[in-house]
C-alpha cells in the first residue's frame, strides 16, 4: 500500500514536473541545445511534406570571376527529420542544362544517388561520396544542401539572446569533417538559422553561410537567399530560392529513374 | 612494326606536315592550361594570407585565344566584387544584420538590401526578363542552346595505312531546341560540322523526338532519339543500340559515342517496376570503323588497311528495308531497397559487320562482302551499393541463332559475355573504378575448324580489365581522367587521358590522347595502333 501510495506521488509529481517544462518551453526558451538543433534541421530541412524550389546561385572565385547554377527541385519527406526523396534537374550552365540527380536521402545509411547525363542518355549512379565537399562547383557543400544529421555533433547553447539562440556544435568523430567545431545562430521564432560559422583546429573562423532573406510561404518560414562564404580563399557563393510551393500533393511514384530521363513537368513548374 | 611518336626534332628535320604543327599546338595548350591552372592554386593559397587581390590579378589561365572571350564576360562580375569584397563579409559579422532580417518574417528586408545584401538585386537585373522556371507560367517552355566546337587530332604515330595524319580535324555546330509541356514534350538536338579529314559538310541530327505522357503509368518517346541502358562503364553487354566507335577514338566528347536511331520508345510502370519496349523500324547498326578515317585490321587481306587501301571504305550490305527486319529492345527493371535489378532482351542483328556475304558457303574467294548476321540477346544485371562503394555486375547471352552449331565460317558464334565492376570515391573528389570484362565464344574448336582464317580468330576467353581514375579540382572546373583498357590474353590495351578544363562559364577546353598498343596487329585494340592520337578540343556553349 505504501509503496502504492509513493508510486503515485512520483507519477503525480512528474506530471507536473513535465508539464511545467514544456509550458516553460513554450512561453520561454529552450535549453536543451539538441532539441534546439533538431527543430532547426526540421525547420529547414523538412518544411512541409513535400515542396518544390527553383534555385539560382551565383559562384564568384577569389579572381572575382563569376558562374551559375540554376536548378529546380522537387522534394518529399518520407519521415521528418528522416528519409527524403529529391529531384534535381539542371538549367544553367548551358553545357549541363537538363542534367539531373535523384536522391535518396537515408538518416542512418549511405544515401542513393543517380545522375542523368542527356548526350548519353545515361543513368549513372553515383558511389557514396564525401559530403563534405564542393556541391556542383559552388561553395555548398552537398551536406549544406541536404542537411547534417543533428546526431552526429554533440551541441552545446552558448548563449540565448533576445532572439537568439547561439549554439556550439563538435563533431562526435572527426573522420570526414575540416571543422573543429562550428557555431550556429538560430532564430528563436522561426528556428532558421541566421548565421552558421566553421572554425578549424586552429581557432579560425574560415567559412560562413549567412542568411540573407527569409520568406514566409504557406506559413512556412523558408530561407530564400543565402550566402556561403570561403573566408581563406575570398570566394562567395550566393543562392537565391523563388517559385518555392508545399504540400503539392507530389507522389512518392515520381522518384525514379524515368523522372531523370523525362522529368515531371506537372511538379516542376 | 613499332610505332614512332613524333618529336619536334622531326618537325625541325624538315618533314613539315600538319600533324606535327598540331601537335606542337596541342602541346603548347597543355602547358597553357596546367600553368594557368597551377597559377589559380597557388593564387587561391595565396589569397589566404593577403589581402583580395581580384582586380588587379592578371585573369589566370592564359590560353592564347580564349582570352576574348575571357574579358568580354570579365567586366560586370570584376565590379560587383570590388564592392563586395571588403564590405558585407566584415560588415555582417559586426552588425548582424542578417539575424535580425531573419527575426520577423515577413516584409523585412527591401530596407536592408541596398547595403550588405544589394548583389543580389544586382544580379536580379542582370538575369532581367531571363527564362528559367516560370511560376504557374504559359502551357510551353521552349528553350534554344548549344554550343559551337573546334576539334584537333593528330596522329602520333607513323601510319603506313592512312595517308592522312589526321584522325580529326573539324568545326562543329550544335543546336538544342526544346519544347515542353505537361505532358507532351519535342525535342531537337542537331549538329552541322565541318570536317577537314573527310573533307565534307555532315548534318548529324542527334535527336528529333516528341515525348508523350500518359498518366504515372505509361510514356512514350518516339521519333530520332539516342538510347542508352546497362550497368558497365564503356563496356556495353545488353545495350544493343547504335555506337559510334569513329568518335570514341578521337577525341570528340564521350556523348559521341552513343549514335542516334529511329526508334518508338515506350515505358509502362506497374508500381516500382518499370518496362522500356523499344521497336527500331529500320535496323541502325554502329557507326563502326571503316578504313576511312581510322585504319583497322581486315582479316580478308591480313592486314591492317586506312585510307590507302583500294577497299577502304569497306560498305557492308544491309539487310533489306522491311519492317520485320526491324530491331526490338526490351527491359524489365526495378529496385529491392537499394538493389537494382534488370533484364533484357533484344531481337535483331549483331550491330558490327561481323559476317560475311558469300556466294558459295564454303569458298572464302567467292566473298561479295560484309554483312549483318541475325542475334538474339538475353541478360540481366544488378547493382547496388557496397563497402561505401558501388558494386555491379551484368550478363548476357548473344544467341547468334543462324549458327549455334558454331560451323558456319560466314557466321559469327555465339557468346555468353560477363562483367563485375566496383566503383569508389577513395579521396575526395577523386573515384576510382574497376571492372572485369569476359567474352567466352561458344563451339570455338568448331569455329576454328571451320574459319577461313583461324589465326586471326578471338580466343575462346577474351579478358579484360579496365581502370577509371577521376579527379575533380578548383571547383570542380579541372577534371583529370584516366580510362584504361587492358586485355591480358590479347596483350593490347587502350589508354584514354584527359583534361578538362571549364576556364570561364562557356568555354571549356578539352586535351586528351587515344593510345592504342598491341603485340598483334589482328587484336581488338591492337588493330588500331596506328590511329594512336592526341586532341585538343574547346568548346563555347551557350
Amino acid at each position: 500500500m505504501k509503496t502504492l501510495t509513493r508510486t503515485w506521488w512520483a507519477a503525480v509529481a512528474a506530471a507536473i514536473f513535465l508539464s511545467t517544462s514544456t509550458m516553460s518551453a513554450e512561453a520561454g526558451d529552450l535549453k536543451d541545445a539538441s532539441q534546439i538543433v533538431n527543430r532547426t534541421n526540421n525547420a529547414q530541412y523538412y518544411a512541409a511534406n513535400d515542396g518544390r524550389a527553383l534555385v539560382r546561385m551565383k559562384i564568384v572565385d577569389s579572381k572575382g570571376r563569376s558562374q551559375r547554377r540554376q536548378f529546380a527541385v522537387l522534394r518529399r519527406d518520407l519521415k521528418d527529420g528522416g528519409d527524403q526523396n529529391y529531384l534535381v534537374v539542371f538549367d544553367q550552365p548551358a553545357d549541363v542544362r537538363n542534367t539531373a540527380f535523384l536522391v535518396k536521402k537515408h538518416a542512418t545509411k549511405d544515401d542513393d544517388r543517380w545522375l542523368y547525363l542527356p548526350g548519353l542518355d545515361l543513368v549513372k549512379r553515383i558511389a557514396a561520396s564525401d559530403e563534405r565537399t564542393s556541391f556542383v562547383g559552388t561553395h555548398f557543400f552537398y551536406e549544406d544542401i541536404s542537411g547534417r544529421h543533428p546526431d552526429e555533433d554533440k551541441h552545446e547553447l552558448l548563449e540565448t539572446t533576445e532572439t537568439e539562440y547561439v549554439v556550439k556544435s563538435t563533431p562526435k568523430s572527426s573522420k570526414g569533417v575540416e571543422f573543429a567545431h562550428y557555431t550556429l545562430r538560430i532564430n528563436k521564432k522561426t528556428f532558421l538559422p541566421s548565421k552558421i560559422e566553421y572554425v578549424n583546429a586552429q581557432g579560425k573562423v574560415y567559412r560562413r553561410i549567412e542568411t540573407a532573406k527569409v520568406d514566409t510561404v504557406q506559413g512556412q518560414p523558408t530561407i530564400t537567399r543565402l550566402k556561403v562564404s570561403d573566408l581563406e580563399s575570398g570566394g562567395y557563393t550566393l543562392s537565391d530560392v523563388s517559385n518555392v510551393s508545399y504540400d503539392l500533393g507530389i507522389p512518392d511514384d515520381i522518384f525514379i529513374e524515368g523522372s531523370l530521363r523525362n522529368p515531371p513537368q506537372k511538379w516542376l513548374r | 612494326m613499332k610505332p614512332t611518336i613524333c618529336t619536334t626534332k622531326q618537325c625541325r628535320a624538315g618533314v613539315p606536315s600538319p600533324r606535327c604543327a598540331a601537335v606542337a599546338a596541342i602541346v603548347f595548350a597543355a602547358l597553357a592550361l596546367a600553368s594557368g591552372a597551377l597559377a589559380q592554386d597557388q593564387q587561391d593559397a595565396a589569397a589566404i594570407s593577403t589581402e583580395e587581390g581580384a582586380g588587379e590579378s592578371d585573369a589566370g589561365p592564359s590560353i592564347g585565344s580564349d582570352s576574348d572571350a575571357e574579358s568580354t564576360a570579365e567586366p560586370q562580375a570584376e565590379d560587383t566584387l570590388e564592392a563586395e569584397a571588403e564590405g558585407p563579409v566584415d560588415e555582417a559579422s559586426s552588425t548582424g544584420s542578417p539575424e535580425e532580417l531573419a527575426g520577423d518574417v515577413e516584409p523585412i528586408e527591401e530596407n536592408r538590401a541596398e547595403d550588405d545584401w544589394g548583389e543580389f538585386d544586382d544580379w536580379e537585373e542582370e538575369d532581367g526578363g531571363n527564362s528559367g522556371g516560370k511560376p504557374g507560367g504559359s502551357a510551353w517552355d521552349f528553350h534554344i542552346g548549344g554550343f559551337v566546337e573546334g576539334l584537333i587530332a593528330p596522329r602520333v604515330v607513323r601510319s603506313s595505312a592512312s595517308a592522312n595524319e589526321l584522325v580529326a580535324n573539324e568545326a562543329r555546330f550544335r543546336l538544342n531546341l526544346d519544347a515542353t509541356h505537361q505532358i507532351v514534350s519535342a525535342r531537337f538536338r542537331g549538329d552541322v560540322f565541318a570536317d577537314a579529314v573527310e573533307r565534307r559538310i555532315w548534318f548529324d541530327i542527334r535527336d528529333a523526338s516528341i515525348f508523350v505522357r500518359g498518366g504515372s503509368w505509361f510514356s512514350m518517346r518516339f521519333g530520332r532519339q539516342v538510347l542508352t541502358w546497362g550497368t558497365g562503364d564503356f563496356l556495353f553487354l545488353n545495350d544493343l543500340f547504335p555506337k559510334d566507335f569513329n568518335s570514341f577514338f578521337i577525341g570528340r566528347a564521350d556523348e559521341y559515342l552513343k549514335a542516334p536511331s529511329n526508334s518508338v520508345q515506350t515505358t509502362f510502370m506497374i508500381k516500382k517496376v518499370g518496362l522500356d519496349l523499344i521497336w527500331t523500324p529500320i535496323f541502325e547498326p554502329d557507326r563502326f570503323i571503316n578504313g576511312q578515317r581510322l585504319s583497322f585490321f581486315n582479316p580478308l587481306v591480313g592486314e591492317i588497311i586506312g585510307d590507302r587501301s583500294p577497299i577502304t571504305p569497306i560498305e557492308p550490305l544491309f539487310p533489306e528495308q522491311r519492317l520485320r527486319n526491324g530491331t526490338v529492345h526490351g527491359r524489365l527493371y526495378g529496385t529491392a531497397g537499394a538493389v537494382e535489378l534488370a533484364a533484357y532482351g533484344y531481337v535483331g542483328y549483331w550491330m558490327q559487320p561481323n559476317a560475311l556475304a558469300l556466294t558459295d558457303p564454303a569458298d572464302p574467294n567467292s566473298i561479295v562482302g560484309l554483312t549483318y548476321a541475325r542475334l538474339a540477346v538475353y541478360g540481366a544485371s544488378l547493382r547496388t551499393p557496397l563497402f561505401g562503394g558501388l558494386f555491379n555486375v551484368e550478363a548476357a547471352f548473344y544467341d547468334s541463332f543462324k549458327d549455334r552449331a558454331g560451323t558456319t565460317p560466314a557466321t559469327p558464334n555465339s557468346q555468353f559475355r560477363g562483367l563485375v565492376g566496383y566503383e569508389r570515391e577513395l579521396f575526395p573528389k577523386f573515384q576510382m573504378g574497376l571492372q572485369y570484362y569476359l567474352e567466352y565464344t561458344l563451339k570455338h574448336d568448331e569455329l576454328t575448324s571451320s574459319s577461313f582464317w583461324p589465326q586471326y580468330e578471338q580466343h575462346e576467353f577474351r579478358h579484360l580489365i579496365t581502370l577509371r581514375l577521376n579527379q575533380l579540382l578548383v571547383m570542380d572546373k579541372l577534371e583529370l581522367s584516366l580510362f584504361v583498357f587492358f586485355s591480358p590474353d590479347e596483350l593490347d590495351t587502350y589508354i584514354r587521358p584527359r583534361i578538362t578544363y571549364k576556364v570561364v562559364e562557356p568555354l571549356a577546353i578539352v586535351i586528351g590522347a587515344n593510345l592504342m598498343f598491341g603485340r598483334d596487329d589482328y587484336t581488338f585494340f591492337g588493330q588500331l595502333q596506328e590511329n594512336t592520337n592526341v586532341y585538343a578540343r574547346l568548346r563555347y556553349s551557350f
